[in-house]
């Protein structure tokens, strides 16, 4: 049962992607009859398999679907972006409860409302409403969302009749009296008059006229309220509706810190933020965020939990707050198995033969291990040292070839095409350019590129941030662009490839680019640099004035530049995870932004060299090659030198006089050189010595060190020694 | 001997920025601070606080305005925020929490609830002793 439930979880995530590809595809050519067939299928087949489970709201919502686009199907409607929008909201709420499914294993408890107000949606039209009516809509009540928390607890929970009144305003000559209608209402929870249209001043009130609107909650049945309204039955709307639990302390008690103190409130307030209304993205940074204060107050109170629980915990309100009342578990135990904690279980899908590589592998671990044993014996009977030590040299070396292996065996367990940052891209940008009124086509290239899973999660938001950018900012409206002689929609490239073992992402636009005389003066005006600072920089380093930090955060500049907030804040992500943005623009034709990133953040692979008697790493993905450089070869200007290497000249700098270290006294023939590929040109930096390559696992600078420029961090060398990584983009 | 947490706060009123540095900074906190929303974004950018404390009303750029461009803000999306403001009404503590806020504090803040909150928000142990 359950395997078959984790099998429908994995078919209704490929089900709702192909479904949200088909459903952009046919927006953009409603005649496409492939794609109508595509999505058709898509909903039906969920429809067949939802069915399978408990989970009658989910069915019941892909089957309205299934029904609107059979008749898109049959030709009796076409897709208009009207009928679309609810579509893509469809789809979007079956993806939030399949990913409720795979962490809580249920739909969340107002999966019946919120089917039955999509469920409206996707008639949109009056036939819909009679029906749906009966299972309760919280969603033709806003106001419901917006009860204080007095107010809440004085209506109580669960199954409530909600009554919106608007009374007509000439009641008063007719008779009726709203005020006391609600007499009459049963059990009434709740009360609210408020005016219906902003109140007149006072000299111009008409006091004859009703402008008041009665919002009210009774906890009798609907069919007990509505004879209370019996003569207005065309202004009232009487619906049952079900409220979520109250989030109180008496209702569900916080197990991890004391009833009523300050850590309980606190985290009571995040549940209650995760409910707040808001569009997806504001909602999405509010779970972010939400997810961080509650790491961190149950760090505080001495229950830390695993990130990844949490996260999945904030997934709504009524589930956060079942994780904190049962706990989190307590600080691991050697007793408590792993597999007590199945919430936070993610699947990785990996291709079933890179699995098989990896245990080939350790199949061959174990023969080679087998071989230690002899040879472990052979010393024990006092055997000849050398032979010994011939037999040992080819153990290591097999097992070092080995373990080389398996890390990269391992290592493409965790690769995954960057489909997975790109397949929320066209959404995005229908979704923007729709708001924007710009018509813009997204063409994506290269999504099967392979990433480690941690970089992937580096890339997705400032990937977000670039694309959104280029259609706020890059892409004009159709009109300017008309006068600008370009054709009315834009075009927004998105770009990966593969290069020197790493991976890189482009976003191109044929917008308006951003114009360095602009860059200048906002960089003056703002203080950033002297004027005459400014006006020496070159097209190119104005451009780059973007990722400066507090240069795109001021309103007026923004404009100007062609760029949003937050270009530095996409620099910072980017760098910290060992990459690099470059950004390339012409005024009139469009801007490119490129981010390179390492393939993998948990290693390293540097080249180790020594300078001092002191022993550092480079990344290999910087070095174009080594070499030794004759003396004679170096020319010295003053104290600036030059190598001609492969016919250019190419600047040589010393690494001990970059550290700071004292010069090296000794007499040589010649240097030994590393070729440094930074993003301005190659540099050749001179060592004492250059050592073996070596992976390495990057630990950031903590404490004094932190301080310290030039560093990307420390790491250990098989041997134990340690290493200082350096930083050669901050040094040079 | 490493940093504490850096908690960064936004107020116009020197005397509350100079209150919230002297409370947080004798339990261990590094102070940064910001007159308004605008520099409070550009100190958050550039060196990325654990901990925010805004105040509403500022000028050029308000706390709601700040804390809604945090929140958009890739790096800086989850930092942990409080609101501070002399209002008390539920509505007001809405409007913060709307804007991005994880928990609300009225003006004047007693010293040892604020140290309370921050440590809680900061993931640092309760108590002078560190005992929970």
């Amino acid at each position: 049962m359950s395997e078959l439930f984790d099998q429908f979880i994995v078919e209704a995530q490929d089900l709702l992607e192909t479904a949200g590809g088909a459903l952009l595809a046919l927006e953009r050519d409603p005649a496409d009859r492939a794609s109508v067939d595509e999505l058709f299928r898509a909903f039906h087949t969920l429809k067949g398999a939802s069915a399978l489970f408990d989970m009658a709201p989910f069915t019941r919502l892909v089957h309205a679907g299934e029904d609107t686009l059979s008749l898109l199907r049959d030709g009796r409607r076409a897709l208009t972006p009207e009928l679309a929008d609810p579509l893509f909201r469809v789809l979007d709420q079956c993806a939030r409860w399949v990913a409720a499914l795979e962490t809580a294993g249920a739909l969340p408890d107002d999966a019946p409302t919120a089917a039955d107000a999509l469920v409206r949606g996707l008639a949109g039209d009056a036939a819909a409403e009679g029906t749906a009516a009966a299972g309760g809509e919280a969603e033709a009540f806003p106001w419901l969302a917006a009860l204080t928390a007095e107010e809440r607890a004085g209506a109580g929970d669960g199954r409530l009749t909600a009554i919106d009144y608007r009374p007509d305003p000439e009641c008063f000559f007719t008779g009726d009296d709203p005020l006391a209608l609600f007499r009459r209402v049963p059990d009434l929870r709740l009360l609210r008059i408020e005016a219906a249209e902003p109140l007149p001043a006072l000299a111009e009130m008409d006091p004859y006229r009703c402008v008041l609107h009665f919002r009210a909650l009774s906890g009798a049945d609907a069919e007990a309220v509505r004879p209370a309204f019996r003569s207005v039955p065309d202004q009232v709307h009487i619906a049952a509706v079900t409220l979520k639990p109250a989030l109180k302390p008496a209702v569900i008690p916080i197990a991890v810190a004391p009833p009523d103190s300050l850590a309980a409130r606190m985290l009571e307030e995040q549940g209650r933020i995760l409910e707040l209304p808001g569009s997806a993205v504001e909602r999405d940074s509010r779970r972010a965020a939400v997810a961080r204060a509650v790491a961190a107050i149950l760090a505080s109170l001495g229950r830390p939990a695993d990130r990844r629980m949490i996260e999945a915990a904030c997934a709504d309100a009524v589930t956060l707050h079942r994780f904190l009342a049962e706990g989190p578990a307590r600080p691991a135990t050697p007793e408590s198995p792993p597999t007590a904690i199945p919430a936070a279980r993610r699947a990785l899908r990996v291709e079933p033969e890179r699995m098989d590589a990896l245990m080939a592998l350790v199949g061959e671990l174990s023969v080679v291990k087998g071989q230690l044993g002899p040879l472990l014996r052979r010393a024990e009977d006092g055997e000849l040292a050398t032979e010994l030590r011939r037999d040992l040299k080819g153990f290591s070396a097999r097992l070092d070839t080995l373990v080389g292996d398996l890390r990269h065996a391992a290592l493409r367990l965790r690769l995954l095409p960057l489909a997975r940052v790109f397949d929320p891209l066209p959404r995005l940008v229908r979704d923007t350019a729709r708001r924007l009124d710009k018509t813009v086509e997204l063409m994506l290239e290269g999504a099967e590129t392979e990433a480690d899973k941690d970089i992937l999660d580096v890339l997705g938001e400032p990937l977000l941030h670039l694309v959104r950018n280029a259609l706020d900012h890059g892409i004009e409206p159709p009109d300017r662009r008309i006068t600008a002689g370009k054709p009315p929609g834009g075009t927004l490239r998105v770009r990966a490839f593969q290069d020197k073992g790493g991976v890189v992402v482009e976003v191109s636009d044929d917008g308006a680019g951003i114009d360095p005389a602009a860059m200048r003066r906002a960089a003056a005006a703002k203080g950033l640099l002297e004027p005459d600072a400014a006006a020496a920089l070159s097209d190119a380093d104005a451009v780059r004035l973007v990722f400066a930090p507090g240069f795109s955060t001021a309103g007026a500049v923004s404009d100007l530049s062609g760029r949003g907030v937050g270009m530095d804040a996409v620099r910072a992500a980017v760098e910290r995870a060992g990459g690099r943005v470059e950004i390339a623009s012409t005024p009139g034709a469009g801007t490119r932004v490129r981010l390179s990133l390492p393939l993998t953040l948990s290693i390293t692979r540097v080249v180790v060299v020594e300078a001092a008697g002191a022993l550092y790493g480079i990344p290999v993905a910087l070095v174009g090659g080594i070499q030794r450089v004759p003396r004679a070869a170096i020319r010295a200007v003053k104290r600036a030198e030059s190598v001609v290497l492969r016919d250019r000249v190419v600047p040589l700098v010393r690494l001990r006089r970059l550290l700071g270290q004292p010069e090296d006294v000794r007499v040589r023939e010649s240097d030994c050189v590393v070729l440094a590929e930074l993003g301005d040109g190659p540099v050749a930096l001179a060592v004492d010595d250059v050592g073996e390559r070596a992976d390495v696992v990057l630990r950031p600078m903590t404490g004094v060190l932190r301080s310290l420029r030039g560093y990307a961090g420390t790491a250990a060398l098989g041997d134990g020694r340690l290493i200082l990584v350096l930083d050669l983009r901050e040094l040079l | 001997m490493t940093d504490g947490p850096r908690i960064l706060v936004v107020d116009d009123a020197v005397t509350v920025r100079a209150f919230g540095r002297r409370v947080l900074e004798a339990e261990g906190f590094v102070v940064d601070e910001a007159v308004n929303g605008i520099e409070g974004l550009e100190r958050a950018m550039a060196v990325p606080p654990d901990l925010v404390i805004v105040d509403v009303n500022m000028r050029k750029m308000d706390g709601y305005t700040m804390l809604r461009v945090l929140r958009r803000d890739p790096v800086l999306r989850d930092v942990p925020a409080i609101m501070i403001s002399t209002e008390s009404k539920d509505s007001d503590r809405e409007q913060a929490l709307l804007a991005g806020a994880n928990w609300y504090i009225v003006k004047p803040p007693r010293p040892e609830m604020l140290v309370e909150v921050a440590r809680l928000l900061t993931g640092r142990p309760l108590g002078p002793e560190g005992a929970p």
